[in-house]
Formats: C-alpha cells, structure tokens, sequence
C-alpha cells in the first residue's frame, strides 16, 4: 500500500501527511476551483471589454481577426475551461441541494457534465478553426 | 433514535426577504441561467465567426426585438452573477461579514449592476 496510505486515506482522521485527510480534502479542492475559474472568467472578461474598445470589431474582418490572434484565442480557450469547471460546480451544488433522490441525481449529473464536455470541446472547435 | 414530525413552513410568499437573501437568489437563478444560455452563445460565436454572410446573418438576428430581450436578460444575469459573486469572493477573505456591512455591500451590488447592465445595454443593442 505504501504511498497512498501515507497520503491518507477513506476513514483516516489522523491527517496523514496532508492539511485534512484525502478523503476530507474534495470540497475543499472544490471550493478551491470554483474560486479559481471565477476570478479566471472575471479577468478575461475585463480584458475583453478593453481589448473590444479599443479594436472596435464592427465588421466580420476585424472580428475575425481578433480571435484569429493567438493570444487570444488561447485566453479564450481559457476562459471556456473555467467556465465549464465553474457551471459544473455551480449546477452539482444546486442539484446537492435540490434533488433529493440519489439514482434521479446521479442521472441529472451525469447528463450535466456530459454536456458540459461537450460544450468546452465545441468551444475548441469554435477557437481552433479562425485563422487568418 | 425517534423521527418527530418537524413542523414545516414553507409559504414563500409570508417569508421576509433581507437584501442579501434576495442577492444570493439572484445569484443562483442567474448561474442557471447562464448554464442554460451556454450553448446559445456558442453557436453565436462560432456563426459570426464562419464567413461574412453568417456574420450578417447573426447581426441581423441580433436586432429584432424578442432577441435583444433575451440579451437583455443575460446581459443582467451576467452582470448580477458576477458582481454578487465578487461580493462572495470579499466574503471569503473575511471582508464586510457583519450584518450591517453585508447589508450595505448587497445594496451596491445592486446599485452596480443596475449601471453594468444600463451601460452594456447601452452600448451593445
């Protein structure tokens, strides 16, 4: 068993070599994300609005153009990524709070992080195809 | 162990509401709907991204009335997610946490995101 059950294990409350057990440490790793993604997408967001000010893409070609520079495409690839780490939070918080049988549960997250896959590879799709 | 039959109230409409509880509701009604608005704005994107004509396309359909609403709405849930959601982030670093300070914190967050959304709307519909 060696390294894992130094780490800490289910039922370990003696902290093992972490802050809280493994088994303890999920929500906080969760919170952690969701902080995370959201000040992620905050940044980008007000970088977008500068970046949209200032290059004013009223026509297709300079839309275009501004996701056809890769640091922004990136960025924006970025900002997909934690959006659907930041909803996948979110929506499971709500569906704890709000969906009380277990199977019903399990269907309704299961379907949720499924799309949210979906959603960021599409975003990908979406990024990857504009270059000049 | 013994299960008593805990009384239950749940006549919303006899409930009083302090700000921030409205806040946090708004919070979590504008994250759904966000989640349910994703796909929208992606394929958005990627049809003002594909050519011109999809571009002329999407700016076209941006401009009849039912849709600018609909934007309209996710301009201010955007708004309203994200500035309560910088209140939660203040919140966590243990900032304004008294029940007065947390009032008056939820009343700007409402103040800002009135002129947020006044101004976005303004400047993109």
């Amino acid at each position: 068993m060696g390294g894992a059950w130094a780490r800490g294990h289910p039922g370990d409350y003696s902290g093992g070599n972490l802050v809280m057990s493994w088994w303890a440490s999920h929500g906080l790793k969760t919170w952690v994300w969701q902080r995370l993604s959201a000040v992620y997408m905050g940044i980008y967001l007000i970088l977008f609005g500068i970046t949209y000010s200032l290059n004013k893409p009223y026509a297709y070609v300079d839309w275009h153009a501004m996701f056809a520079n890769p640091v922004f495409s990136i960025a924006t690839q970025g900002f997909f990524l934690a959006l659907s780490i930041h909803a996948w939070v979110g929506v499971r918080d709500v569906v704890f709070d709000y969906v009380k049988p277990y199977p019903l549960r399990l269907i309704i997250l299961a379907a949720v992080i499924v799309s949210l896959i979906f959603m960021f590879l599409w975003s990908l799709r979406i990024t990857v195809l504009v270059v000049d | 162990m013994y299960k008593k039959k805990r009384p239950v109230y749940l006549n919303l409409f006899q409930f009083r509401f302090p700000v921030m509880a409205v806040m946090s509701a708004g919070h979590r009604i504008s994250g759904l709907f966000l989640f349910l608005a994703f796909p929208l704005v992606l394929v958005i994107l990627q049809l003002s991204l594909r050519s011109e004509g999809d571009f002329a396309a999407v700016l076209e359909m941006l401009s009849s009335p039912m849709v600018k609403l609909l934007l309209l709405l996710l301009i201010w849930s955007l708004a309203h997610h994200l500035l309560a959601g910088i209140r939660f982030l203040l919140i966590d670093l243990d900032l304004a946490i008294s029940r007065q300070s947390a009032r008056q914190s939820a009343w700007v967050v409402h103040g800002l995101e009135v002129i947020l959304v006044i101004i976005l709307a303004v400047t993109w519909l």
